[in-house]
């Protein structure tokens, strides 16, 4: 029996297309050419289902073969890794310089400042270096008006090969347009100087940059229009060892791991960014927590991170020797839903070193105009 | 049996007829989810055998039963896993189309993931196919992009 007509409607398709997770898209997108300017439009990328899941990004680094070096993501909307293709090391810069990766550009802080898309990292950009170069600060690229900025916070003095813990660096804030680096007053002293990230975390959030202290709880937000820091605070739930403050959509989110005289949780607070009021909106089921380690010992949490954006916050283990396990938590409607990350895929390198975080993916980015420029 | 015709009676039910001249009963409550065929009850009256032209008698028992389904409220995940279970991508499509002309909301949305989901595996020249579309890439130009866009042809699923 011959159907009537089952050709769908350019609108019907896209509907269905915006359903897709993004690698399908990017497979879709060599479909024809109107589907590829389709597919790689900026208003497709806005109505796409999946915009608020983030992906996870973990890029091993090799301390003395970069060629060793890999970047894996993980994305929540199709539950698969990919390897992507590995920046390549700039020329003269060791292989352990500052490396960090935040809202979908890889950075390198110090000689001088570079970043290259992390999807397309075909190509190194540069800026011209910070006023007080550094290694490990906290960085975050927010919207202003019309363009990007980048903000660096903290981190330690790089001078030659040595680094100086002394100094309270500057706030520095990237203006593309003017083409410089402008000074603000620094991370406010509460928070001990020579502090990299290794004990800070950052978050973006509604027009501020949150910095919260993993150990110390102190949390301090810097005010991205008039460049001065709030009083410090300290948010620190009952029985917390250590937490993250995380930026997820419409809400700011503390994630840590908590004591209690019935054991140790991984737990969720939504923090009221005036008042710094918190509350649980959720608890890490506690045998999903468990598959994240191996042994029963006493600092087996050490080496447990945390990352998060959008409707989703990352939990996972550093440890290489494990395969960095990890898990997932969706925010719905106020809810959490916890599930276990898949395994890293076996054709992992060995590495020293792993940077990892969490980032939107943008289509339009990686297909459109955006692959050919650092910034738009 | 004719009914009385009243505004509030739930055990009211609609004569639909197809494009290919079945009829078919459906409870008006379940009617009013079909925005097209709630605007035709509109214009002609509950009283009248509503023509739908461009639905047919394979699909519009299954819309009829999931949206007997919707009005007691017992859509479920596993129903709808049921529902789509034995169809084959063209009979979903048609299904598709036929619930954009209803604009039975749920069923479409339903419908459009279902869609996405059995798409999420098939390659490229199959979707092809499957949407009538031609390929007007040259031989490089396609190649040159999936060179590009290598990593996201290979993405690695956990066997469970």
């Amino acid at each position: 029996m011959t159907t009537e007509i089952t050709d769908l409607s350019l609108d019907l398709i896209e509907f269905i297309l915006s359903h897709l997770p993004i690698p399908t898209l990017i497979q879709a997108s060599t479909v024809c050419k109107l589907w590829h300017t389709i597919i790689s439009s900026s208003s497709f990328s806005s109505n796409h289902k999946h915009k608020h899941k983030p992906w996870f990004f973990l890029h091993g680094i090799h301390n003395i073969s970069s060629k060793n070096n890999q970047s894996f993501a993980f994305d929540p909307s199709s539950n698969s890794w990919f390897l992507l293709p590995t920046p390549q090391q700039p020329l003269h810069y060791p292989n352990n310089t500052s490396f960090i990766g935040t809202s979908s550009f890889f950075f390198i802080t110090a000689p001088n400042f570079l970043y290259t898309p992390i999807i397309n990292p075909l190509v190194w950009y540069s800026t011209p270096p910070l006023n007080f170069p550094r290694i490990n600060p906290l960085l975050g690229v927010f919207n202003d008006d019309c363009s990007f900025k980048f903000i660096v916070v903290g981190g330690v003095r790089f001078i030659g090969n040595l680094v100086d813990i002394e100094d309270r660096l500057d706030v520095e804030i990237y203006d593309p347009l003017l083409g410089s680096w402008d000074l603000a007053p620094p991370l406010p002293a509460d928070f001990r100087s020579g502090n990299s990230s290794s004990s800070l975390s950052s978050a973006l959030f509604k027009g501020k940059f949150y910095v919260f202290g993993i150990y110390s709880c102190f949390v301090s937000s810097f005010d991205l229009k008039l460049c001065v820091w709030s009083d410090v605070k300290i948010v620190r739930p009952i029985g917390v060892v250590f937490s993250f403050m995380i930026a997820c959509r419409e809400r700011l989110i503390l994630a840590g791991v908590c004591n209690s005289p019935s054991g140790s949780s991984f737990n969720l607070w939504e923090v009221d960014e005036k008042s710094m009021d918190f509350y649980e909106i959720g608890v890490m089921p506690h045998d999903l927590l468990c598959s994240l380690f191996d042994g029963d010992e006493d600092d087996k949490f050490a080496s447990l991170k945390c990352v998060g954006l959008g409707d989703l916050i990352y939990v996972f283990n550093e440890d290489y020797h494990r395969m960095y396990p990890a898990c997932v938590c969706e925010i719905r409607n106020g809810k959490c839903y916890w599930r276990r990350v898949p395994q890293l895929p076996s054709l992992m390198n060995k590495f020293h070193k792993v940077v990892s975080f969490c980032s939107n993916v943008s289509l339009h980015s990686i297909l459109g105009e955006g692959q050919h420029h650092g910034l738009h | 049996m004719a009914q009385e015709a009243s505004s509030s009676t739930s055990s009211k039910t609609i004569s639909l007829k197809t494009g290919d001249g079945e009829i078919f009963e459906i409870e008006a409550s379940a009617a009013k989810q079909m925005k097209t065929v709630q605007r035709l009850i509109d214009d002609l009256g509950d009283d009248i055998t509503i023509p739908l032209h461009n639905v047919f008698s394979k699909e519009l028992p299954k819309i009829i039963e999931y949206y007997k389904k919707d009005i007691t409220g017992e859509i479920t995940k596993d129903f709808e896993a049921e529902f789509v279970k034995d169809l084959n991508d063209d009979e979903v499509k048609v299904l598709f189309l036929a619930a954009n002309y209803l604009d039975a909301n749920k069923l479409f949305e339903f419908l459009s993931q279902n869609i996405a989901d059995r798409l999420e595996s098939k390659s490229v020249e199959y979707v092809r196919k499957y949407f009538g579309v031609e390929n007007d890439f040259t031989p490089e130009e396609e190649s040159k992009l999936r060179e590009e866009r290598a990593w996201s042809f290979r993405g690695i699923k956990e066997d469970e």
